[in-house]
């Protein structure tokens, strides 16, 4: 009786929030064995969630300033400069707002138990002594800049900020900022010019800063303008008000559901970004146009910054997706654009697990579990755009007691904070100058992302991430020592990648609920180097690829007739020059099968991975990584093995065995031209709009061809 | 009642006067007092039995009493290692006993004691196989045979060189 008493209890913790929870204290090996215990369990923890948060910890970890993991002893100086490194190349947005904490630190006060809060009377008696504020500015204060944690201060709040979103900044302005990752848009404390200071602190940096006394209980709050601020008293009995620090809100949006509404397993995320209206940085070329849609968008914004990153976006069809876009960079119209599908991400308006916010009319959804995730990877720092950010976190972060503590005379700015300070700045301006770019770094990153996740599973990172510089000979993880080139070589590759499109889809055909599709479709670019004696790249390669597959009938034997069943894949790749985008090779390998009970039998060294590996390293014998870790990365033939994990048959033998090898050699023009989708494609017509013949070297189309 | 306690009534209808600033501790009991002004009502806690509101209530009577030293910017480290003595002590209670402190302090909302509760269950599943987590938690293996060996294929990654 006490067994089955103590058995109920036990089988009690069924929540995911709490599994999930749990395993993100578990060690990344024995996440692994969390793995085989159940299906719930294994779905969590394989789920972004987890992983995400095994990746960050460790990443963060040997950030050290704000936290630290692991022993020190693994992480030595080096590995610190490298992962701080990819840290920010990873995590742009997430390393900016960790950094700054500092700058945003001088502001919280205000939001605790220093501001107003419900004393209101306190507050209007003195925001009434305030010189020069007129009576409409206080009676706009009493509706928008108390910190009124409740419902219906906040929908004050909110509703003025949503209907007065051009106030305070012009529209172009204004959509360039909200192409900004929310952790961006904090500048440096800034002092009010229309009123007193007591002190402009400008050190030998040249960085300006207010420094204020201790009685930091005046502060306002003041969403109007966008501003936190306090009152200063002097010994008339009048106040100065200082501004603290400006913000811009943003708005949240119902976000999209993607393309497909009847989501199946295995869809992680859906979006393009089409190169088509980039120019490649080819001096002095025209600028090239050849998709219809084009024609319809205007922007008048050229920008000839190509620092970085080698191209200009003149116009663009870019659809940002991730965790920055969907709940920072909302389409300010309430449609979310993206093609974004990620129930983990955004709001699916269950509000179990979401923010629910409804303004009027409109509802808005924000992923509870996502911010969550933020906040709790940002140490609870994490400053919102918008009041509701504020009354989500403060209510769910410690910073309560830390920030009575803070001493806002003790702020300091050390080489290392500058250091940070002068990033910020950077990337603030860069930002606000460049927001299509942001989109595209934005677009990047999520990928990478994603990709991380996938490289720790295949030994990029091995079982302890500090082992990419150095074997370790205490490393758990088998073949480490052997694998350390390899790794080395594909980080060097992989940070600099830059991704044009990655579509990567699984669903179910409505009307036949069996049809099983999955598709992968990426296209981006490598730089490469052809002379061996030379680290500096002469070429850009830019790779396409594309993964279908198709299975009217999952839940039957595998040797059927049905002969639909099939899966295509094809790599193609393309050398150009660096500077002037003229192709030099192009090569392309395919391959295909299709279900056919005595035809397509497997045969030897007909492997998959071995042909796409052998025509790689033919093609590409400067490349030191191995294709197929950067394609396992992509998850893609993980995928392939869930979406047909019900097909026994063919699990059990192995797809990557049996597949037959059509090592098809063809123009890249020829391939997909007339959808006008390929990147590739559009690179060649951006160029001289020459036509390409398809000359049938299989290795070496070096060749430009008139037709 | 003073302004500076408030009541709390267990799911078996036992009620705690405790201070405010200690209840507080639970953001959904302050959230709800919030919601309720000046109300004096016992604030009904349905989720949480008398036994299990008694160990949170120590919890936050200690942690109220005897602020943690360690800095608040390290505790979302997902480290298994600094657990306080305290916590350690105070998470030595029979499995069940454990299993229900984790979801009072999530329905709760105190996060700290989550944490803490979290990050010993964790403890509990380090170097255990599938089966011996299985057992720990009373969890049915619902996968076939092949499903596991493929799970166990996939893992496989990480111990080879990506072959």
């Amino acid at each position: 009786m006490g067994n089955r008493a103590s058995n109920k209890k036990k089988t009690q913790i069924k929540d995911q929030l709490i599994i999930q929870r749990i395993l993100q204290y578990v060690h990344v090996t024995d996440l692994f064995n969390t793995q085989l215990v159940c299906w719930r369990w294994y779905e969590i923890s394989t789920s972004n969630h987890v992983w995400e948060a095994m990746i960050r910890k460790k990443l963060l970890g040997v950030l050290g300033d704000r936290s630290r993991v692991g022993p020190d002893q693994l992480i030595g100086s080096i590995d610190k400069l490298f992962y701080r490194t990819l840290y920010r190349q990873l995590f742009p947005h997430d390393y900016l707002l960790h950094l700054s904490h500092h700058l945003v630190f001088a502001s919280l006060p205000l939001f605790i138990n220093r501001g107003y809060g419900q004393d209101t009377e306190m507050f209007y008696q003195t925001v009434q002594k305030v010189p020069g504020m007129s009576m409409e500015e206080i009676s706009k204060l009493k509706r928008a800049d108390l910190l009124f944690f409740n419902d219906d201060m906040f929908e004050n709040n909110y509703q003025i900020l949503y209907d007065s979103p051009n106030a305070y900044y012009e529209q172009d302005e204004k959509r360039a900022l909200l192409n900004v990752p929310r952790s961006c848009v904090y500048p440096a404390p800034t002092l009010d010019q229309d009123t007193k200071v007591i002190t402009i602190v400008q050190d030998q940096h040249k960085f300006h800063y207010g420094r204020y006394g201790n009685d930091n209980r005046d502060v306002i709050v003041d969403s109007i303008r966008k501003q936190t601020t306090f009152l200063i008293p002097n010994e008339n009995n009048q106040y100065t008000k200082a501004v603290v620090v400006r913000y811009i809100e943003a708005n949240y949006d119902r976000p999209s559901r993607g393309y497909f509404d009847d989501n199946e397993g295995g869809i992680e995320m859906v979006g393009e970004v089409s190169l088509l209206n980039y120019d490649l940085g080819q001096p002095g070329k025209e600028k090239k146009r050849y998709r219809e849609e084009k024609k319809e968008e205007e922007n008048d914004e050229e920008d000839d910054q190509k620092e970085g990153y080698g191209f200009t976006p003149e116009k663009t069809t870019l659809k940002v997706f991730g965790i920055v876009s969907n709940i920072f960079n909302q389409d300010p119209d309430g449609q979310d654009k993206s093609p974004y599908t990620n129930n983990c991400t955004i709001g699916s308006g269950d509000e179990e697990t979401d923010i629910g916010i409804d303004v009027g009319s409109r509802e808005f959804y924000v992923s509870r579990e996502k911010i969550q995730q933020i906040e709790s990877f940002c140490n609870g720092s994490l400053l919102g755009k918008t009041q509701r950010d504020l009354v989500f976190l403060l209510q769910n972060t410690e910073y309560v007691e830390l920030l009575q503590e803070f001493d806002f005379n003790s702020i300091s700015l050390d080489q290392d904070t500058m250091y940070k300070l002068g990033d910020i700045k950077f990337f603030l301006e860069y930002s606000q100058r460049n927001p299509l770019q942001i989109q595209f770094i934005s677009f990047n990153m999520e990928i990478k992302f994603r990709m991380v996740i996938q490289m720790k599973r295949v030994c990029f990172f091995c079982s302890d991430i500090c082992h990419v510089d150095n074997y370790n000979p205490d490393c758990p993880m088998k073949n480490c020592e052997e694998s350390v080139q390899g790794r080395e070589s594909l980080y060097n590759a992989f940070v600099q990648i830059y991704f044009y499109k990655f579509v990567s889809k699984y669903y179910r055909e409505m009307e036949n609920p069996g049809f099983q599709h999955y598709m992968f479709d990426t296209e981006f670019s490598i730089p490469y180097c052809t002379n061996t004696n030379s680290n500096t790249p002469d070429k850009m390669v830019y790779f396409k690829i594309t993964f279908g597959s198709q299975d009217p009938l999952p839940d039957r034997d595998h040797y059927g007739d049905d002969p639909f069943f099939y899966f295509e894949f094809k790599i193609e790749y393309s050398m150009v020059d660096i500077n002037d985008a003229k192709p030099r090779s192009q090569h392309s390998f395919s391959t295909l099968y299709i279900r056919d009970q005595d035809k397509n039998k497997p045969q030897a060294n007909e492997s998959f991975m071995d042909g796409v590996r052998e025509s790689f390293e033919n093609v590409f014998p400067n490349f030191k990584f191995d294709i197929i870790l950067l394609l396992k990365a992509f998850k893609l033939d993980l995928y392939f093995i869930f979406a047909f994990q019900t097909n026994k048959k063919v699990y059990k033998s192995s797809p990557f065995l049996q597949l037959r090898i059509y090592a098809s050699y063809k123009s890249l023009f020829e391939f997909e031209c007339d959808s006008g989708l390929g990147l590739m494609t559009n690179i060649y017509c951006a160029i001289d709009e020459e036509d390409w013949n398809c000359k049938d070297d299989p290795k070496y189309l070096s060749s430009r061809c008139n037709c | 009642m003073s302004m500076s306690t408030v009541k709390l009534e267990s799911s078996d209808e036992k009620i705690y006067e405790v201070e405010r600033d200690i209840a507080c501790m639970s953001v959904t009991i302050k959230n709800m007092l919030e919601d309720i002004g000046d109300s004096d009502a016992p604030i009904p806690l349905p989720n949480v039995t008398s036994t299990i509101l008694e160990k949170v209530l120590e919890y936050c009577k200690h942690h109220h009493e005897h602020p943690s030293p360690q800095p608040e910017d390290k505790k979302d480290e997902k480290r298994l290692d600094d657990i306080p003595p305290y916590d350690r002590d105070f998470c030595k209670v029979d499995q069940p006993t454990l299993f229900e402190l984790i979801l009072a302090a999530n329905y709760l909302d105190i996060k700290a004691l989550l944490d803490v509760t979290c990050k010993t269950v964790a403890n509990m599943i380090r170097g255990k196989t599938p089966e011996e987590i299985r057992k720990i938690f009373n969890i049915k293996n619902d996968f076939t045979p092949d499903e596991e060996e493929q799970i166990r294929k996939e893992n496989e990654w990480c111990e080879d060189k990506g072959n």
